[in-house]
């Protein structure tokens, strides 16, 4: 139509003012450097769940690579757990395990100018035995400055301090007093966050701190992390290079293999479901050692690792990661599929008609495939399980109450066993969640607690059987996180002491 | 003109502040359950007691509305609960993504349900029921399944256009067309479905009015008594099925977000409804209301340029 | 209204007869009865899941895990945890019908009710009521309903009640609109007098009246619901212990490239359900609502009919003498018809001849419905779309302006203008009087926009516009309608035709306005020449201006005369009929 009839022309109005309402809201402000992976200078990787807030004593290790490119510890742990160079220079650990001296670096600074010298290393110990979840870790550290650039850590006997400071993130005292912590971070580590390039939620950008005492170990100018909760969106984002490198599953493991991608296992995880309530005081019959019996035995563990993890996992009758302290090798499983045998033992103890239990169910956690299986199962031996869902940011914190005597879980396992004996099984494990004690257990810990390296290991094995013996959880396969990434990226095998997947240094 | 302007200025906003006012008494209802859903199951009660009053839950809900309505006249909308970051700016960069697909779908739709409204309703014929058929099929199936197929197409066959993801037009316009550009199909399908019946309809009625058999009689060609009078009194009745569609866009883009994952208002509001971050999902249906007010507002005053008539009413 | 043709009361009483019942009509209706079957088999999966599925929809067989379709024992294959897709879609079918039972009744209860109360009371209810559709109507369903989720965590029948609110208004706006029309009727107001409740009245009447749109706004709505429930599943919003179509789509969705054809089965089954719901109220509608469909024209009958016409034209020879002298119009035999089905076509002009003569202001009275104005439309050949021109000719300047398209095109609003009945409908309202006059007049004349404005504008005080500037300017609803006609007329008579066309030009006028203008007419006949066809029933009108008479009943023309002739003696039986009839309504008004 040479015409050009008013509503068309209307039309083109519309078109220009809402286009100005596109532009004046901010798409300057949008998320920027997406879409060229991999090119030179620019590491973008794909997260599968949000980053929640900058705390620092908030920063989960799955999936770290956000606080750790912000935030420095007075160590960093390798694959094994042993102490390296960070914020300390060098160090001497007392040989009880009661405390360790560390001597910093000089002139190093928080993105906000402040020093970082022993008064912040206090404060940060100070802030992190009084904040967030794990405030059990750090109460009764006792740090004292005998000068600026040394600090001294005294606590009761603790192996596990390494791993504590490895995990303790130096962040601005004037920053930690705020009150503005989840806003954005201060700290001193590789890279400082680039606000303007941040989407929360979304996207995540990270510019390099050249003045880093190792910038050499961090060869990306640029850091970005994107989020992707869909599996689906992460396999085709890693496919056409939108991403370099992400977490995935088996759902997409064959997709990810036959489109060239590189892959990275670390068997580190094991299914399982914990019967913390081995005293019966919430469930009377999980107090009976054959009930706890019987339902590790109605579980097929060959046909859920060959199925539904699709041959990426193997079945396990422990919760240790293999080669760690604790592990037992070659371990027979005391409780092969035999429904019948299950049955039987319900039986004798006198729980032939069941029992009624909840089991607490998160999207996102793998626990899909997991569910229907665990609740058939268990329901051949009259085992009613309802399953309750939670959902909202107290979720965790819920499935963590105590609430609900049998989570279940994919846990990971550490490369330093005691980590998980102190997570599982002690009585003030955050996944022990009834905290339940128990003398045999006890003893047992009171010696590893000063135990010299090959003892520790006797003794955690101890304690290993013990467990398996009393039937405390209920093991089906060992699995692993898969990080598949870019063919043309360099990983380094990774040093991560969770075992979870490849750290930020691993890029290079 | 300008009095019914305001006139429906007026009555937008009284139901932005209906709307608004509704969904923040479903959302702020419960203090203490939303403080316990920010400190955890751990919290004492006395902390509980303390958070809601550092949130300010503890005064009548009609004085939060009032302090929260008093925010967005000043563009604060509050922070979230969980990250502390600023609602406002939170949005501001979701809000270009899901604005990107409606306006695209809006009008890419316009264009289309003319030409094809205004096929089917002249020249009738086969036409006509081509378009009567496609249109069932495309209103009935839904957009987000459309989507499915989509990428289904694309991600495992065709490697043509991005199957996934979001590319801002600062960093590269033909990568942001590309990735927008399935989305947007996913959405059109069914909006032009509907619109161009509609708009059908307009001009089916309109052509069956005596001025049109007079304009004829008069000796004007058949074409541009159609794209020149007809159109414009159709125009009215096709504008507001338009605007109509808005809300179905709004909708449809929230679900197909999820399913490109594009990072949008949908995404937002899915996400901060799961975790309960209360300010930033009445952040989320603030900017949705606004946007459909907005998109009625402009229908109505395209109309009342385009049909004089409407200007008086 | 003497345009309407005279088919469509035909068309009411015909439908008022067929009473057979709704679901006879609909299951012969091919369309309705495929959807109907579909439907049911959906409703028969979703009750019969607990006896029928071949599995429970949960149990897992870890052999069976990403079965592909056809596999033994998994008819549909399976998923990622080894359940059944078959069992989890049929058990799913639960949890749909329970989302349309909900949304169904909550927004059928919200909407109808309110509808009746705004349609029947009208006033201030009627407007708060209004107000609040459209308060609900601007509001985000999707989001809300996320937003719902915050608070109440998934709860389907929450959801779609809250739905059933938010879709409420399309009922509402339906209910009111029918209640407002049919609350005008008669048989409403017998029933006030009679003395019967507003309750009794609505509820038996009014809501009688009201069930057909409303059954058909609900496979709709039902539609919508579905598709809603589909979506809220695949967001993760609904229970995940609790097998849905929405659920099991989103777990295809994300296993996708373990099991392609995993998201096939419930794609396809929410498809097909919405689709066939949609259908289904369409061909509700069309067999409720019995429009002209059934009475179109098969476009083959038509064309037959046409070639008809033109061959039978060719062949018959125009008869020269038949005709005198200075005449510029002559038809002759010209018959049309309206379809009465899909092959048949009900003649309503029964080959009519009539001459009109320079200068002659010839008048075609008659009843309404005698087929006077078909005629008037046939020479422009703006005839109705479903009218045919079964046989006869239409002869200007020696040319059969039936025979040929061109010379009809020609000729229409050049030399044949058309001066219409309603003065207010028949102008564009989206222009201003001068901008239509102006594109009016350039589409027959080669002339640039200037000369053609300041010819228009002479006319315009010619025809007895005060201020014909400001009228230029003016938009048709700001004008009176005697301007409005005189308008017309100038419009007519700007392009110099040689005759007029005019259809009842005074009959919606006021009485003094009527006067002038058809002393303008006369004027225009004397100074220019016109030949003038008058079409009217007013026989006022026909004793005023015309030169000669016509008179018209039931498609055929009884007797043709000079006017004063007519008057004083007419020859045909219905003449006098005619004659006589005036006479009494005009003693009986005064």
């Amino acid at each position: 139509m040479r015409r050009t009839t008013r509503p068309a022309a209307t039309a083109v109005t519309m078109t220009t003012a809402l286009a100005a309402l596109v532009a004046l809201s901010g798409c300057t402000d949008a998320s920027s450097t997406s879409g060229n992976a991999g090119g030179k200078g620019t590491l973008t990787l794909g997260m599968t769940q949000d980053i929640q807030g900058w705390d620092p004593v908030n920063q989960p290790s799955y999936q770290g690579w956000g606080a750790a490119a912000v935030y420095e510890s007075p160590f960093r742990c390798d694959a094994l757990g042993k102490p390296q160079p960070a914020a300390a220079k060098t160090w001497t650990f007392k040989s009880d395990n009661t405390g360790v001296t560390m001597h910093l670096r000089p002139g190093m600074k928080f993105s906000d100018g402040t020093p970082v010298n022993s008064a912040a290393v206090k404060e940060a110990v100070k802030y992190a035995a009084t904040h967030g979840a794990s405030t059990a870790r750090f109460v009764g550290m006792q740090v004292s400055t005998p000068d600026d650039l040394t600090a001294v850590i005294s606590t009761k006997p603790n192996p596990l301090l390494t791993a504590r400071l490895c995990d303790l993130k130096l962040a601005s005292p004037k920053y930690l007093a705020s009150g503005n912590r989840n806003k954005a971070p201060v700290g001193s580590g590789p890279y400082t966050l680039d606000a303007s390039a941040t989407t929360g939620g979304s996207v995540y950008t990270f510019v390099k701190n050249d003045t880093y005492w190792d910038a050499k170990s961090f060869p990306y100018k640029k850091l970005v992390l994107k989020v992707i909760t869909s599996e689906t969106a992460t396999i085709n984002a890693l496919k056409t290079g939108q991403i370099d490198g992400s977490l995935i599953t088996q759902a997409t493991y064959s997709q990810a293999k036959s489109s060239g991608l590189k892959i990275q296992t670390q068997p580190s995880e094991v299914a399982r479901l914990l019967l913390t309530d081995h005293l019966g005081k919430k469930i009377p019959a999980l107090g009976n050692v054959d009930v706890r019996r019987a339902m590790n035995m109605v579980f097929d563990k060959d046909a859920m690792a060959k199925n539904l993890f699709r041959g990426l996992a193997t079945p396990t009758p422990q919760i240790f990661r293999p080669g760690s302290a604790a592990y037992v090798k070659d371990l027979k499983d005391p409780y092969p599929y035999d429904v019948e045998a299950a049955k039987a033992l319900m039986k004798k103890a006198g729980y032939a008609n069941g029992f009624s239990i909840e089991i607490p169910y998160l999207q996102g956690q793998n626990l899909d495939a997991l569910m229907p299986v665990v609740e058939q199962q268990l329901g051949l031996l009259n085992i009613k399980v309802k399953q309750v869902t939670l959902s909202g940011p107290n979720a965790i914190s819920e499935l963590l109450s105590g609430k609900y005597p049998i989570p279940m879980w994919v846990l990971g396992n550490y490369g330093e066993s005691r980590l998980d004996i102190a997570d599982y099984i002690l009585p003030d494990g955050i996944w022990n969640v009834m905290h339940q004690t128990d003398p045999t257990v006890a003893g047992l810990w009171k010696k590893v607690l000063t135990d010299n390296p090959q003892q520790s290991a006797k003794d955690q094995q101890a304690i290993n059987r013990y467990v398996v013996d009393q039937a405390w959880f209920v093991p089906m396969v060992s699995t692993g996180t898969i990080y598949a990434y870019n063919s043309k990226l360099k990983v380094r095998k990774s040093t991560d002491p969770s075992g979870l997947h490849p750290l930020l240094w691993d890029f290079q | 003109m300008l009095v019914s302007v305001v006139k429906k200025l007026v009555r937008s906003v009284g139901v932005l502040l209906v709307v608004s006012f509704a969904t923040f008494v479903l959302m702020y209802g419960n203090g203490p359950g939303i403080a316990r859903g920010v400190l955890g199951t751990r919290a004492s009660e006395a902390d509980v007691r303390a958070e809601v009053v550092r949130l300010g839950l503890d005064k009548p809900l009609l004085v939060q509305y009032g302090d929260w309505l008093k925010g967005v006249v000043t563009g604060n909308l509050g922070d979230s609960f969980f990250t502390g970051q600023s609602v406002t700016s939170a949005l501001s960069s979701r809000v270009p993504v899901t604005l990107t697909l409606i306006v695209l779908s809006l009008l890419l739709t316009a264009v289309a349900s003319v030409l094809l409204g205004v096929a089917a309703a002249v020249r009738g014929g086969w036409i006509d029921r081509v378009v009567q058929f496609l249109s069932v099929l495309g209103a009935a199936v839904p957009a987000f399944i459309i989507a499915i197929g989509l990428v289904f197409a694309f991600a495992v066959s065709v490697r043509l256009l991005p199957a996934t993801g979001y590319v801002s037009p600062d960093q590269s316009v033909s990568g942001w067309l590309k990735s927008v550009t399935l989305p947007v199909i996913a959405l059109l399908i069914g909006s032009i479905a509907n619109a161009a019946a509609q708009f059908r309809g307009a001009v089916l009625d309109t052509l069956s009015q005596d001025f049109v058999r007079t304009l004829r009689a008069r000796g004007i060609p058949e074409s541009r008594v159609v794209f020149r009078h007809v159109l414009r009194n159709a125009a009215g009745p096709g504008l507001t099925a338009l605007s109509l569609q808005t809300l179905g866009l709004i909708g449809g883009a929230v679900i197909i977000e999820q399913v490109f994952a594009l990072p949008g208002l949908g995404d937002l509001s899915n996400t901060s409804a799961q975790k309960g971050d209360v300010p930033l999902v009445m952040g989320c249906v603030l900017v949705t209301i606004v946007v459909v007010l907005v998109v009625n507002l402009l229908g109505d005053l395209v109309t009342a340029a385009v049909n004089p008539k409407a200007r008086t009413r | 209204m003497t345009t309407t043709p005279p088919l469509e009361t035909a068309v009411l009483v015909q439908a008022a007869a067929k009473r057979r019942s709704l679901f006879r009509r609909l299951i012969t209706n091919p369309q309705g009865a495929v959807c109907l079957v579909f439907l049911l088999f959906v409703l028969f999966l979703g009750l019969s899941s607990s006896w029928l599925a071949p599995h429970g929809p949960n149990v897992t067989d870890l052999n069976a895990v990403n079965a592909s379709p056809f596999s033994s024992g998994h008819l549909l294959g399976a998923d990622s945890t080894g359940r059944d897709i078959l069992s989890r879609l049929m058990w799913g079918t639960r949890q749909t019908l329970l989302a349309c039972v909900v949304v169904l009744v909550v927004s059928m209860v919200l909407g109808v009710t309110s509808g009746l109360a705004a349609g029947f009371y009208r006033g201030r209810v009627d407007a708060v009521l209004n107000w609040v559709s459209d308060v609900v109507m601007s509001t985000p369903g999707v989001i809300l309903l996320i937003a719902l989720y915050a608070r109440t965590g998934s709860n389907v029948v929450a959801a779609m009640a809250v739905f059933g609110l938010i879709v409420a208004p399309s009922y509402f706006r339906l209910v009111r609109s029918v209640v407002i029309g049919v609350r005008g009727e008669l048989y409403v107001d017998a029933a006030k007098v009679v003395g019967l409740s507003d309750l009794r009245i609505v509820g038996r009447h009014v809501l009688w009246a009201v069930r057909a749109p409303v059954v058909i706004q609900s496979s709709f709505v039902l539609a919508a619901g579905i598709a809603m429930e589909a979506g809220l599943g695949f967001l993760g919003l609904s229970n995940p212990a609790k097998a849905s179509w929405g659920g099991v789509l989103q777990e295809a969705f994300g296993n996708i490239y373990n099991n392609k054809a995993g998201v096939l089965w419930p794609a396809l089954l929410i498809s097909l359900t919405v689709l066939a719901l949609v259908l289904l109220g369409n061909a509700l509608r069309d067999v409720l609502q019995s429009s002209a469909h059934s009475r179109t024209l098969s476009p083959r009958r038509r064309r037959e009919l046409t070639r008809q016409a033109q061959e039978q034209r060719q062949s018959t020879t125009a008869d020269p003498a038949a005709t005198p002298a200075d005449t510029v119009l002559s038809i002759r035999g010209l018959r049309i018809g309206y379809p009465d089905g899909e092959n048949s076509v009900r003649e309503v002009v029964h080959g009519v001849d009539l001459d009109v003569r320079r200068g002659e202001i010839h008048g075609l009275v008659g009843e309404s419905g005698s087929g006077k104005s078909q005629i008037a439309f046939s020479t422009l050949g703006i005839l109705p779309r479903e009218a045919v021109v079964l046989g006869g000719s239409i002869v200007l300047d020696g040319k059969d302006l039936l025979a040929d398209d061109q010379q009809l095109y020609a000729a229409r609003g050049r030399r044949i203008a058309y001066v219409p009945q309603e003065p207010m409908s028949n102008l564009d309202p989206c222009f201003t009087v001068g901008a239509q006059l102006t594109h009016g007049l350039r589409a027959v004349k080669k002339t640039s926009k200037q000369e053609a404005e300041r010819e228009l504008l002479r006319l315009l005080a010619r025809v007895g516009i005060k201020d014909p500037e400001r009228v230029f300017r003016q938009y048709p609803h700001e004008i009176s309608g005697g301007m409005a006609q005189r308008v017309l007329i100038c419009g007519a008579v700007a392009s110099d035709p040689d005759l007029i066309v005019a259809d009842e030009p005074t009959t919606a006028l006021d009485v003094t306005v009527q006067a002038e203008v058809l002393e303008l007419l006369r004027e225009l006949r004397d100074e220019r020449g016109l030949a003038v066809i008058l079409v009217t029933h007013n026989l006022g009108v026909v004793a005023d201006i015309c030169d000669t008479v016509s008179v018209m009943h039931d498609g055929h023309i009884v007797e043709r005369s000079d006017v004063d002739a007519l008057f004083e003696s007419p020859a045909e039986d219905y003449t006098r009929e005619l004659l006589s009839s005036a006479r009494r309504v005009e003693i009986a008004e005064v």
